[in-house]
């Protein structure tokens, strides 16, 4: 149980600590909200949506304090990692990104330039692999909402990283000339 | 494998789930397919985030400013966890409400100093200087003036 909420946790934040504390956050919840789970429903699902909540108000106070969200998109390293993606070959991107920190941290960053809901939707339905119905039920969300959330959350990410790599290799370019 | 089947495959290729084939067959297709190839470089700047289900590598020596930032950041995280909701948002408005507060007195301070510097003086200092303070009259002439006028009115 702490490795999924460690697990789910760690898909939001990049941050250790934070995602420790979310973890912890919500085994408390969950431990003194106990009274309110039904035991004809899983249970998994019972600790996801408490662990996703949790997750959720985290990303909706960044929100209010957007001094804590700003994504520093000029770190060296993060730089370093585009120009691998933009250079070498795609199984050794697969490969190199397993052991490289600059590429949660660039992708988190892209992820942060979303809307809360949006980060939300996308998260639960990309890397949870979670179906609109289950989201909807998890959020306290219509399915309509959900598929207009995955929609936009899509295509503003598209945009943000193609803008991206645009940028970079316009800039490679540049340099070569 | 065409544009269509290579981009719905990504996330699996990325999660290493692909079959042998329909791998190589992704690998044979973005080296032909340039759109298709860009297309999986834009998918990778996030697929760390997205599709990785290993845990994060943790930086070897943590830069001790990044390292401080979190901790205080978990502090304040921890400190805010004990406090109900309503406490929260009053004290991040408290700020706010400050800042107007001295604003306004500000303003007043301003329109007192400007108002007083309006009165515009009576004598310059040359003239204060040189011209003596005028010689007070003896309130016993003001007396004798008010009882001829009294006379003069009959009284």
């Amino acid at each position: 149980m702490a490795a999924l909420r460690e697990r789910l946790c760690r898909r939001f934040f990049s941050d250790f600590e934070v995602v420790r504390d979310l973890a912890q956050e919500s085994f408390i919840k969950a431990f003194t909200g106990l009274k309110s789970y039904r035991r004809e429903e899983p249970f998994t699902a019972w600790l996801r949506a408490i662990v996703v909540n949790v997750c959720y108000d985290e990303l909706r106070k960044r929100r209010r304090r957007p001094e804590e969200s700003v994504a520093d998109f000029s770190a060296p390293a993060m730089n370093a990692w585009v120009d691998l993606v933009c250079t070498v070959t795609p199984e050794e991107i697969v490969g190199a990104a397993e052991t490289r920190r600059e590429a949660h941290d660039l992708a988190h960053s892209l992820l942060a330039t979303l809307k809360p809901e949006d980060r939300m939707v996308m998260i639960l339905r990309e890397s949870e692999e979670m179906s609109v119905a289950e989201i909807a039920e998890t959020m306290g969300w219509s399915e309509a909402k959900v598929k207009i959330r995955a929609f936009r959350a899509r295509q503003a990410m598209r945009k943000h990283a193609e803008r991206f790599l645009g940028l970079r290799t316009r800039r490679g370019l540049n340099e070569l000339l | 494998m065409n544009c269509f089947e290579a981009r719905n495959g990504f996330a699996a290729f990325w999660r290493k789930t692909l079959e042998p084939d329909a791998r190589a067959a992704m690998l044979i297709h973005l080296k032909e397919c340039a759109p298709c190839d860009r297309a999986f470089r834009v998918f990778s700047l996030t697929g760390a985030a997205l599709y990785s289900d290993a845990p994060l590598p943790e930086h070897e020596v943590p830069s001790a400013g990044r390292r401080e930032s979190s901790r205080a950041a978990g502090a304040s995280r921890r400190h805010e966890s004990v406090r109900s909701a309503g406490v929260s948002r009053h004290e991040n408005a408290r700020p706010a409400w400050r800042a107007l507060c001295a604003m306004a007195a500000m303003i007043v301070a301003a329109g007192f100093a400007a108002y007083l510097s309006m009165s515009v003086p009576r004598q310059t200092l040359d003239e204060a200087v040189s011209n003596p303070e005028p010689a007070i009259e003896s309130t016993s002439g003001l007396i004798g003036q008010e009882d001829l006028a009294l006379n003069d009115l009959g009284i």
